[in-house]
């Protein structure tokens, strides 16, 4: 138990990992290696990022089948599940790949020439969010099957 | 394209009814120490190759589960997206959200 705090003491809180993030967040790993899922560079975390959307998705379709909540709420539900995850990847991989990539060439070029990367930062940037977007899209469209199965 | 997006869908979902199947029956006492088993099992790869890529992924699912309890999770990284951003952001998970909504009524309605 120790040893796991120490691991992950990058995050300052108790967040409490559930079975289901683990084994999603393996599926869609898996599914990225197998080639299911085009590497486009995002970083890995992303992966477990879609393991946690979709448990939360599933739960929230769960409840919905079994009537505990009602079709406001899985819409709700879905709508911060989608949004969590995108801000969550795309923060992670802008933060990834702009700011080391914005330091190295920024030092190694004269100051003048600056504004050149911010801008070439901003386009990577925006192309990094709609990337974001499509992986969520596509680990929906790769879980659906499953919910399906599961509830319908 | 449809038949290709189909065929990946079944896929994942065998994917995750296998690994569900080992999770359950194996009862981990340890769920990280099954996390980076089934890791170097189903993605054949080494015992340190399969720690860092654990410790990447539990680090994906830790960071969606704070987030998700913040109020608006781009508020704290305000400065690494544009208002663009944001308006193309939120164009596109409507239409994402909207899809995966019908989806799920569609099954109630089967």
């Amino acid at each position: 138990m120790e040893e796991r705090v120490e691991e992950f003491e990058y995050i300052n809180e108790d967040i409490e990992l559930k079975g289901e993030d683990l084994i999603n967040a393996v599926a869609y790993y898996k599914a990225k290696e197998a080639g299911l899922i085009e590497d486009t560079g995002i970083p890995d975390s992303s992966y477990g990022v879609l393991g946690a959307m979709a448990t939360d998705v599933m739960t929230a379709t769960r409840d919905y089948f079994e009537g505990k909540i009602n079709e406001e709420e899985l819409e709700s539900s879905i709508d911060r599940s989608l949004f969590t995850a995108v801000s969550t990847i795309a923060t992670t991989a802008i933060t990834a790949v702009t700011k080391p990539i914005g330091e190295f060439i920024k030092s190694k070029i004269p100051p003048v020439l600056h504004h050149v990367v911010d801008g070439a930062i901003t386009f990577v940037r925006e192309k990094l969010v709609k990337e974001a977007v499509r992986l969520v899209e596509k680990g929906w469209n790769l879980a659906k099957s499953f919910v399906k199965k599961i509830f319908a | 394209m449809e038949t290709r997006n189909n065929l990946f869908s079944e896929e994942i979902a065998e994917i995750i009814s296998e690994i569900s199947k080992d999770f359950i029956e194996s009862k981990p006492e340890d769920p990280i120490t099954w996390f980076k088993d089934v890791l170097k099992r189903e993605c054949m790869l080494s015992d340190e190759e399969a720690e860092l890529k654990a410790k990447e992924l539990i680090k994906g699912i830790l960071l969606y589960r704070k987030n998700k309890n913040l109020e608006d999770p781009m508020e704290q990284h305000k400065d690494k997206f544009s208002e663009e951003d944001k308006i193309a952001l939120k164009e596109q998970l409507e239409i994402i959200k909207n899809k995966i909504k019908e989806e799920v009524k569609s099954w109630k309605r089967e």
